[in-house]
C-alpha cells in the first residue's frame, strides 16, 4: 500500500490536510506530521520512526514543505530505504494531483504530479482569458 | 447527453474541477447562468478555473434552455451547473432529460433548513424542489462524490 506523509515546519501539514478534506474528502492513507510544534517531542525520532514503520512491499511518500529545511533535511538521511519516496515542495495542487492520479507507479505518479503542478503555480494578473466565448 | 445539473452557489471550483467532472465523464460544462454573461471578470475566472481537456460553455439560463432544446449539445457528456434552485427548477420546466439534480453547495439564508453540511433551504427553495421531483427529477444533496449521495425527501 502507498501511503502518504506530510511533515512541515509547524501546522503546516495539518492546514493542507483539512483543505484536502473539503475538496475530495476524508484520506485515510495520508497523515500529517507538524514538527516543532511540541518542544517536548523530538522530530528526528518521529521521522526516523515512521521510516522504520514502512512494511515490506508498503510504499511511503513524504511531502515536506522546503528543501534545506531542516524537516527535509531530516528524512534526506533515509533517501536509500526501500519504498520511501521524498518530494518537497509541499502545496495543494501538487498533494490533489497525487491523490486522485490512477496512476500505479509511483515513481511515475511523483514526476507527472509535479509536471501538473507547475501549470498551477501563477501569476494570474498575467493571464489573459480567451476573448471569445464558447459555443456548442 | 446530460450527466449531471448541479445547484453551487460557487460554480466552478476545486470540488467540481478535481472530483466531479471525473467522477460522472462529463466532457463538457455549461454554465446556466443570467449574471455571468454579463460579468467579465467572473467570465474570466471561470474560464481559468476549468479543467484544461473539459469545454466551457456560459449562458444566460433561457439561452441554455433554448440550445440544450435545439439538440446542438446532445453530442456532449454536459455537466450543467447553475447557482441556486430557482435556475435549476427553470432548468427542469425548460427542458427534458434532467434526471438527476444534485444539491452541492447551497447559501444559508433567513430561516433556511438544512439538508446537507453545505446545503441549507428556504421555503421556496422547497417548493421549487417538489416540482423538480414532480417532473421526474431526482433531488439529492451530496456536495463532494465521496460524500453519501442522500436523495431529497420533503
Amino acid at each position: 500500500m502507498r501511503k502518504i506523509l506530510l511533515a512541515t515546519h509547524g501546522e503546516f501539514a495539518a492546514g493542507i490536510l483539512d483543505s484536502v478534506r473539503i475538496i475530495i474528502g476524508d484520506e485515510e492513507k495520508v497523515r500529517a506530521l507538524c514538527a516543532y510544534v511540541n518542544p517536548e517531542e523530538n522530530f528526528s525520532e518521529q521521522v526516523k520512526e515512521s521510516i522504520e514503520g514502512i512494511e515490506e512491499r508498503d510504499e511511503l511518500v513524504v511531502l515536506t514543505d522546503m528543501l534545506g529545511g531542516s524537516v527535509n533535511n531530516e528524512f534526506m538521511r533515509y533517501l536509500n530505504r526501500p519504498g520511501f519516496y521524498l518530494v518537497t515542495g509541499l502545496n495543494l495542487p501538487l498533494l490533489i494531483a497525487l491523490l486522485t492520479s490512477p496512476e500505479a507507479d509511483t515513481v511515475r505518479l511523483i514526476q507527472e504530479s509535479l509536471e501538473e503542478m507547475k501549470n498551477q503555480i501563477v501569476f494570474c494578473n498575467e493571464l489573459k482569458a480567451e476573448e471569445e466565448n464558447e459555443d456548442f | 447527453m446530460i450527466k449531471l445539473l448541479r445547484v453551487d452557489y460557487r460554480l466552478i471550483h476545486g470540488q467540481i474541477t478535481t472530483s466531479w467532472v471525473a467522477q460522472i465523464g462529463c466532457d463538457c460544462i455549461l454554465i446556466a447562468n443570467d449574471k455571468v454573461p454579463g460579468d467579465v471578470l467572473r467570465k474570466n475566472a471561470l474560464k481559468l478555473a476549468k479543467p484544461p481537456e473539459t469545454k466551457l460553455v456560459i449562458k444566460t439560463v433561457e439561452d441554455s434552455i433554448a440550445a440544450i432544446n435545439s439538440g446542438v449539445t446532445d453530442k456532449y457528456k454536459l455537466f450543467v451547473i447553475v447557482e441556486n434552485v430557482q435556475d435549476a427548477r427553470r432548468m427542469v420546466e425548460g427542458c427534458q432529460g434532467f434526471e438527476r439534480v444534485n444539491l452541492g453547495n447551497v447559501r444559508m439564508g433567513a430561516k433556511s433548513k438544512q439538508l446537507g453540511t453545505t446545503v441549507f433551504v428556504s421555503e421556496q427553495d422547497m417548493e421549487d424542489i417538489r416540482v423538480m421531483q414532480a417532473k421526474g427529477s431526482s433531488v439529492d444533496v451530496q456536495s463532494i462524490p465521496r460524500d453519501k449521495c442522500t436523495i431529497v425527501k420533503l
